[in-house]
């Protein structure tokens, strides 16, 4: 009797790796699009723990794209823009999740960099840059909005100033935010993504 | 705990570290010179001002689109009373391919960004030009290294000029996108932002390779899926673009450069797609 089962499980995983061998690669198709569902996806925080975009369906979440590597974040973190803009909302159901589509990234690093800068959300890792393809992320920061209906309805670049000069930039995020938290439309669902290129994982 | 102010300390000193190190970045990845074509200005003449940027192998700096990452070349120049330039004359880009095909465009190895400057027909009691410009760049490999850079260029003032860095300057002409019938390169435009879908079809005189296309940028233009097919005496550009709500367009036009091999050598012409084509 045991030998049966065992024979039956083995032949089951032969079948199993060939049909996974066959399968095509695991790069989903699936690219985010503004106006449409925002696709879902589970990824582990720097302590572990599994998050998913669904746990918050019914809150505004926002997706911000990080390399602790990157000039252009680093800017940005030093003038403190999204713990700002993440303070701001967090008390109308507004979720920050930045995810590190960094191939090199580490949740090591991840945990000293939220210690560094006293962050109030979470750094999700990324680095198969499965999550990023979805939702073709291109540049560090890439900002996306999705609704409390889990609509996308913001991506792009956080401000008009990838220099940082500007005395007075339009914050594309928070406009968009204030929208959406008023029942309105997003004037401007969409910009121009500005910084370093993600660095994804070289393709197999 | 002692050991939670230790580590607290050791996050700060190493945060103070790190913004001490940003300043001045370990090593320079790109050298910056002012130069001009001339090594004395004569009055109601012309002559090329310009930056020289020398970057370390396999790092880039951007072109004016820098492409879907990174960050444009700048240069202000503070140039002094008598002397008025032209914009930049940007020599035709590469192509940078990204982990994920995210594309870059700009320059490797080394790059002239230069403008044409008029010099007034009097400049009595002038004895000497300070000429100053502030530069900013990106350099990158597979991590990016901001730059900037504020230069300066003394020049006497002669009754003629004299003509220095020749090969340098001829070398930047050249590297010039020209119009393209000057070169006969025909390139004929269809598609609008109401279907989003664009082609240019070129015919070359003399056989072509490697062509390559280039658009300028536009704040509120998306252009994506890009291809470029064909080479010989025929190719075709195909590409989408949309019109970003909320955005203004900054022309009716979208001007972009087409660069190309041809005879053994590296040739580039502009080409201007009309947005808004009714038929």
């Amino acid at each position: 009797m045991k030998h049966s089962v065992i024979w039956k499980a083995a032949m089951l995983g032969v079948a199993g790796a060939f049909m996974l061998a066959l399968a095509p690669s695991t790069t989903p198709d699936v690219t985010a699009t503004v106006g449409a569902a925002a696709p879902d996806f589970t990824l582990q925080d720097q302590e572990g723990n599994e998050v998913s975009l669904s746990d918050f369906s019914g809150k505004v979440v926002v997706l911000e794209w990080i390399n602790w590597d990157c000039p252009f974040v680093k800017r940005h973190y030093e003038e403190g823009t999204f713990a700002k803009l993440a303070g701001k909302f967090k008390d109308q159901d507004v979720v920050w999740l930045a995810i590190n589509t960094t191939q090199y990234a580490t949740s090591e690093k991840d945990k000293e960099w939220i210690g560094q800068y006293n962050l109030p959300y979470p750094i999700l890792s990324d680095s198969s840059g499965e999550v990023g393809k979805m939702y073709d992320a291109k540049t560090t920061p890439h900002m996306f909005i999705i609704d409390k209906t889990g609509t996308l309805v913001f991506a792009g670049g956080i401000d008009d100033d990838p220099k940082g000069e500007s005395e007075n930039p339009t914050s594309y995020v928070k406009k968009a935010l204030k929208e959406v938290l008023a029942g309105s439309a997003v004037s401007v669902p969409e910009s121009k993504p500005y910084g370093c290129s993600v660095k994804y994982a070289e393709q197999q | 705990m002692y050991y939670l102010k230790g580590a607290f300390i050791l996050f700060f000193a190493l945060f103070v570290g790190v913004s001490v190190t940003w300043a001045h970045p370990p090593t320079d990845m790109v050298k910056a010179e002012l130069v001009a074509d001339v090594g004395t200005v004569a009055p109601g003449t012309g002559f090329t001002l310009g930056v020289r940027f020398v970057m370390k192998p396999e790092w880039h700096i951007y072109w004016h689109n820098p492409g879907e990452s990174g960050l444009a070349t700048s240069i202000r120049f503070e140039l002094p009373e008598g002397l008025t330039a032209g914009p930049i004359l940007w020599p035709a880009p590469m192509r940078f391919d990204q982990p994920g095909n995210i594309l870059g465009y700009g320059y490797s190895d080394s790059v002239l960004l230069a403008a044409k400057v008029i010099v007034k027909s009097d400049l009595s009691g002038v004895d000497a030009l300070p000429i100053r410009a502030k530069t900013r760049w990106l350099s990158c490999k597979d991590v990016c290294i901001p730059g900037s850079a504020d230069l300066e260029l003394n020049l006497p003032v002669g009754d003629s000029p004299h003509p220095k860095d020749e090969a340098l300057f001829a070398e930047w002409e050249k590297s010039l996108p020209v119009e393209a019938f000057s070169t006969g390169v025909q390139a004929e435009t269809t598609g609008s932002l109401s279907t989003g879908e664009f082609t240019v079809t070129l015919t070359f005189k003399e056989a072509a390779s490697r062509i390559e296309w280039f658009p300028h940028a536009d704040k509120a233009l998306k252009v994506t899926d890009i291809s470029v097919e064909g080479e010989g005496q025929n190719a075709r550009i195909t590409f989408k673009a949309a019109a970003m709500k909320g955005h203004e367009l900054s022309s009716p036009e979208l001007a972009s450069v087409v660069t190309y091999r041809q005879g053994g050598r590296q040739k580039a012409v502009r080409v201007s797609v009309p947005l808004m084509k009714t038929r």
